[in-house]
């Protein structure tokens, strides 16, 4: 068993060695970046209010975002046709960062104040097939690459945080299921350190947006004391899908014990940045 | 001011001339092609519904069922139509700008919904029907590659939505038993605002000679746009216009990135006021064109 393992690898590297030698030659790399939020959604305004005798006063500042900012890490391997054009397959990982809605009503004694945030991030695994053009033939080489971002195993988790006269509710909510499809698509410049090694920035765009196929509530709490317990399937559920048939009325049962239906809810994927890493060529091109 | 007119013309041709003997030489394109939509969004969703609602006259059973089915849509799907011109630095890198057109296609979303009961029934039919337009400007870098009659290329920059608008036109009809039957119309128009995104395409230029080729391409646009206003423009029941008997606050929302409101009396001769709205404007599809390159490379 051990042996077939160990052949295997040989087999794959032996066949890379080859390949380079016939062709212009397989190329891999490393890199990783930071991606800011592009073809954003409203994720709901920051509201600031002020209650006095005489009135009230609200403030609301829009607060747009998208799942797709993030910090992101990958390597990639592909195959130079000629020397000007390859083919190539990336994989990747989106560690999201958070955004973060607050609502915040300052009002005098007994309401005093209330504060409720919420917080939004995503992460997702991703693959990209995607064609590379390049150019140039000395140490700096410009390349581009487009292509399509598929995304598995995407998640979304929402968490609430609210403080009413001193009594604080926290909820948790993750969103997963469902793969997206996108465009990947990058424009930059590799330097080589020599005929095999190189060093890489680029910027990075990816255009998706995602639906996920299920919602489930992970964390309620109402002062530290766990409500998760006593709540239906129903009420900590939701399947999403593309077409849904509620029925109810008069000798209808009510369905607790399964999950409540929704129909899919679009949620902004994409992120325009930046990527730096290393390359390294085999067929040394 | 006819002559300044001509003297500069003349001056930028004979400078681009010039250029292109210096160095790999002007282009310039035009072509269209059709766009899908892509990175749809949608928080709110749209959906086409059907709903049907029964009782009986004792309201001892009653009986409801709704279908929803989803609507994926981008107001970015339609077809684009432009024109590029750029300068290539080397005869593999270049740097355009081109200015195009998106003539949108429609959505349509429907909302149909029927109650009955022992001697009477009622129906209530809604379309909604939107589209969308934008002027685009793509400044973008171009690398190609190639030596023979197929050049293969690639181009990628940003795209910038200018004279954007999104036209929602909403048409209802409604019946029921001992009443007449009325139709409403709206059209909402959304307009102001920028925007601006990712503009990236790949594709090849067949030389039909040194300097003519045409193309084909895939091409990506990705944005969101958000308006600055909403306006009703038509307001119509069973025919008679509604908009001469409502308020500028029913009629128009102007919205803003930030604002606020104060508790009292609302003044109904003012927009109303809404924190931003997003729209995807994103595409996904090909174009097809010519290409002329005045440096013949």
């Amino acid at each position: 068993m051990k042996t077939n393992k160990l052949i295997l690898p040989l087999l794959v590297f032996g066949l890379a060695i080859t390949c380079s030698t016939f062709g212009q030659g397989i190329y891999f790399g490393v890199g990783g970046g930071y991606g800011f939020s592009a073809a954003k959604d409203q994720f709901g305004p920051d509201v600031k209010t002020t209650v006095s005798a005489s009135g009230s006063s609200s403030t609301y500042t829009s607060k747009a975002f998208s799942l797709g900012k993030g910090v992101s890490l990958g390597a990639y391997g592909g195959y130079m046709l000629n020397k000007n054009i390859g083919l190539e397959l990336g994989i990747g990982y989106l560690i999201g960062s958070k955004t973060t809605t607050t609502n915040e009503t300052d009002a005098p004694s007994p309401a005093g104040t209330s504060t409720s945030t919420g917080t939004v991030y995503g992460s997702m695994l991703r693959l990209t097939p995607a064609i590379r053009i390049e150019a140039g033939e000395g140490k700096i080489r410009p390349y581009g690459v487009v292509g399509l971002i598929i995304g598995l195993a995407p998640k979304a988790t929402f968490e609430s945080d609210s403080m009413t006269n001193g009594n604080e509710r926290d909820q948790i909510t993750t969103f997963s299921g469902r793969t997206s499809w996108g465009f990947h698509g990058a424009v930059g410049v590799r330097y080589a350190v020599n005929d095999k090694i190189g060093i890489f920035a680029e910027i990075t765009g990816n255009y998706m947006s995602w639906a996920p196929g299920k919602s489930l509530i992970t964390k309620d709490t109402y002062n530290g004391k766990d409500l998760l317990a006593s709540q239906t399937t129903s009420q900590k559920e939701t399947d999403f899908s593309s077409s849904s048939t509620f029925t109810g009325g008069t000798g209808v049962a009510a369905t607790p014990a399964t999950p409540n239906q929704g129909n899919l809810v679009y949620l902004p994927f994409s992120s325009m940045g930046f990527n730096i890493g290393v390359h390294i060529t085999l067929g040394g091109k | 001011m006819k002559k300044t007119t001509l003297t500069t013309a003349l001056c930028i041709l004979g400078l681009g001339i010039s250029v292109s003997s210096f160095g790999q030489g002007l282009y310039v394109g035009l072509g269209g092609g059709y766009g899908f939509a892509a990175a749809k969004s949608g928080i709110n969703g749209f959906n086409d519904l059907n709903v049907t609602n029964s009782t009986n006259q004792t309201l001892t059973t009653y009986s409801f069922n709704q279908t929803a089915k989803n609507v994926k849509y981008s107001f970015g799907s339609g077809v684009p139509i432009g024109l590029y011109g750029g300068y290539m630095f080397t005869k593999n890198i270049g740097a355009e700008l081109g200015i195009g057109y998106l003539i949108g296609s429609k959505t349509t979303l429907t909302n149909d919904q029927t109650q009955t009961a022992p001697g009477s029934s009622s129906t209530d039919n809604t379309t909604e029907t939107l589209k969308g337009h934008m002027m685009r400007l793509t400044p973008s870098l171009r690398i190609q590659v190639g030596e023979d009659k197929i050049k293969p290329y690639m181009t990628a920059g940003i795209i910038i939505g200018m004279a954007t608008g999104i036209t929602d036109e909403t048409s209802e009809t409604k019946t029921g038993t001992g009443q007449p039957s009325s139709t409403s119309d709206n059209i909402w128009t959304y307009s102001g605002g920028m925007s601006i995104g990712f503009h990236g395409a790949v594709g090849a230029t067949y030389m039909i000679s040194d300097q003519l080729g045409i193309f084909g391409e895939l091409t990506g646009n990705y944005m969101n746009w958000s308006p600055n206003k909403k306006v009703l423009t038509t307001a119509t029941l069973n025919g008679t216009d509604e908009l001469g008997k409502m308020n500028t606050i029913d009629k128009e929302t102007d919205y803003k990135s930030s604002y606020t409101t104060t508790s009292g009396p609302v003044s109904t001769g003012s927009p109303t006021l809404s924190s931003l709205v997003n729209a995807p404007f994103s595409s996904f599809g090909f174009t097809i064109g010519v290409h002329y390159s005045f440096g013949g490379k």
